[in-house]
């Protein structure tokens, strides 16, 4: 089933949500880190920014099997997508992509500063070297807790 | 508690919520947060399962999954490798668990629709922190208060005052007290049953200004109402985040047209901007006297030791608070009354107009309001007797032996009922007092004026 991002989650993606990646290995053994960054590229691709020395396991799983799994969720009220599909390019991060990640962790620190925790935390964290995963999002699914979640959008509740 | 290796414990009480991947037996992976990881053992962890989502799904296709965890003091981060064992509906463990999702659902007015379905315990394989993606400041090892020779003294301090205390007010001031100087806990409070056991109310409190005597809790509401009923212990953790998870379920549920199985959010008694509570229930025998409940603002303000030591000084409170109740009533029988004394003419002073409203039980002094319930009737039977005939002098027996107070026949708590009616009267109504005379008996004593009227309708 294709996916087409409506606006709304748009701008869900590129607001300063928490990013959860998930990948796996050969042998089903999942693993998941944090995004710090996200761009949407077209109505159905998206790039995400990773701190390199923390991606080591998600890159060899995708050179692997190039499957992932991305959550964005709204610190503030759970509000949460997420997206699988195929990550079509891993490339270095350029000063641009460093840029978009600055810009995310400013936006991210205020989502955090909403939830009680301070602003300093986010400028303690590491952005270089970056790595961009490009994903072709092949299924988009309503992640907000509750008994719904895990519906796949476009479908009646 | 240190431990030699894997996250803090702290990491595991929910301040941060962890992440978890999963994988489904057809290779897609999953990642969603998770709102609790509770530390098992060394080994072994358990993931809360309130709804059979992807994440449960997956695991019975493929058991591994990989969570990390976040200490909430430095923000390192923790990946544990796990292999899914099986799932607990009942027992210890699930108990604890459901526990806390109990009272959070209670407070988001979601009681029996967000409830653990299982405890799903997990072995951790293998458990790695995560380096060099945050700078960590440097941290001073939050300190107990003095260290363990402080503990003891403070341990000692309450539980002298629990042994010695002449009367129950004293008893629960000193302890409050104690807690707070000796043992750093700023913001406590003791609650009692009330006569029906339907409803808890607030006999002392420190820390809350005036505000905090009086408060009520329904039995089974909110954390100290669940603690109440369940008569364990709960200790709970950057409740923010908690209550937003619950929230966004609660939402969901809204969205999907299952409102009318929810009702109104309940507010947390106590501080309004308290991070951490931990409720601990005052149990003796099969009898619960009462909860010891304290809150902090930090988003870690009682760790596992907070938790042990109150255990301690909770059963020295629920025993020295079921003496002193054993104690005062058997001062009621032994002691012949005082004389009675008739005030001489009118109490200078001001003009105080009570109101009574007969059928919730309610003082109101002026048009504010002051007491209800039993020590409600029990005030207004005082007022009546010195505006009718000039008493002053009252003993505890008459009050229990007066059928209309509805006081029950055994372990009627009539102290606790008059420690909370002098604590509201100076508060409210300083004017009149009633001081104890010693062995079960009181005077009613007035500097204003009484006039006393009863109010049928609300």
């Amino acid at each position: 089933m294709g996916v087409s991002f409506s606006r709304e989650m748009t701008e869900l993606i590129e607001s300063g949500v928490s990013i959860l990646v998930g990948t796996r290995d050969a042998a089903l053994v999942p693993d998941c880190m944090r995004g710090i960054g996200a761009a949407v590229l077209s109505s159905s691709r998206v790039a995400l920014y990773l701190y390199e020395p923390l991606a080591k396991r998600a890159i060899a799983n995708i050179a692997d099997n190039g499957l992932l799994a991305v959550t964005f969720s709204r610190i503030i009220d759970h509000r949460s997508i997420q997206l699988k599909g195929r990550v079509i390019q891993v490339r270095a991060a350029t000063l641009d992509d460093e840029a978009l990640s600055q810009r995310y962790l400013i936006a991210f620190s205020e989502q955090v500063a909403l939830a009680g925790m301070p602003r300093s935390v986010i400028r303690r964290v590491h952005t270089s070297p970056g790595v961009v995963v490009e994903l072709e999002a092949t299924d988009a699914f309503l992640q907000t807790p509750g008994p719904g979640a895990g519906r796949r959008m476009g479908e009646p509740a | 508690m240190k431990r030699t290796c894997g996250p803090p414990l702290r990491s595991f009480q929910g301040v941060i919520p962890s992440l978890i991947a999963t994988c489904a037996r057809d290779g897609t992976p999953n990642v969603t947060y998770l709102s609790q990881v509770f530390h098992v053992d060394e080994r072994h962890v358990a993931l809360s399962c309130q709804f059979f989502n992807k994440t449960k799904q997956n695991v019975l296709e493929n058991p591994r999954a990989t969570v990390i965890v976040y200490d909430p003091v430095t923000f390192e981060s923790w990946r544990l490798e796990l292999t899914y064992l099986h799932a607990e509906e009942s027992g210890p463990l699930f108990d604890s668990m459901s526990l806390r999702i109990q009272a959070i659902a209670s407070h988001t007015g979601m009681s029996g629709i967000f409830k653990l379905l299982s405890a799903d315990v997990y072995r951790v394989v293998a458990c790695e922190k995560q380096d060099a993606f945050i700078d960590v400041p440097e941290i001073v090892e939050r300190d107990d208060p003095g260290g363990p020779r402080s503990e003891l003294r403070g341990l000692q301090l309450v539980s002298q005052q629990a042994c010695r205390a002449p009367d129950l007010d004293t008893l629960l001031s000193t302890v409050l007290e104690s807690l707070e100087v000796a043992l750093g806990f700023e913001h406590a409070m003791v609650l009692v049953p009330d006569e029906t056991g339907e409803r808890l109310f607030t006999v002392a409190s420190r820390g809350y200004g005036d505000g905090g005597v009086g408060a009520e809790v329904a039995m089974g509401e909110g954390l100290i109402g669940t603690v109440a009923r369940e008569r364990r212990l709960l200790r709970l953790s950057g409740v923010e985040n908690e209550m937003r998870y619950s929230r966004a379920i609660r939402t969901t549920i809204e969205q999907a047209g299952g409102r009318r199985d929810l009702r109104p959010e309940i507010p947390l008694p106590g501080l309004a901007d308290a991070q951490s509570h931990m409720a601990l229930p005052l149990v003796v025998g099969d009898r619960l006297v009462g909860v010891l409940a304290v809150e902090s603002k930090d988003r870690l303000g009682f760790d596992e030791w907070d938790e042990t030591f109150l255990e301690i000084i909770a059963n020295q409170v629920a025993f020295g608070l079921d003496n002193v109740v054993l104690r005062e009533r058997g001062k009621d029988d032994a002691a012949p009354a005082p004389a009675p004394q008739t005030a001489l003419g009118a109490a200078p002073g001001p003009v105080k107009r009570f109101r009574f409203f007969r059928h919730d039980d309610c003082v109101f002094v002026g048009d504010e309001y002051l007491i209800r319930n039993v020590p409600g009737r029990i005030l207004w039977k005082l007022l009546r007797a010195h505006v009718d005939t000039g008493r002053t002098e009252f003993s505890n027996r008459e009050l229990r032996l007066d059928p209309w107070l509805g006081l029950p026949a055994l372990r009627d708590n009539l102290e606790s009922r008059l420690v909370l009616l002098r604590k509201r009267l100076e508060l409210k109504c300083p004017e009149i007092r009633l001081p104890s005379t010693g062995r079960g008996h009181f005077r009613l004593e007035a500097s204003c004026k009484i006039e006393l009227e009863e109010a049928s309708g609300s």
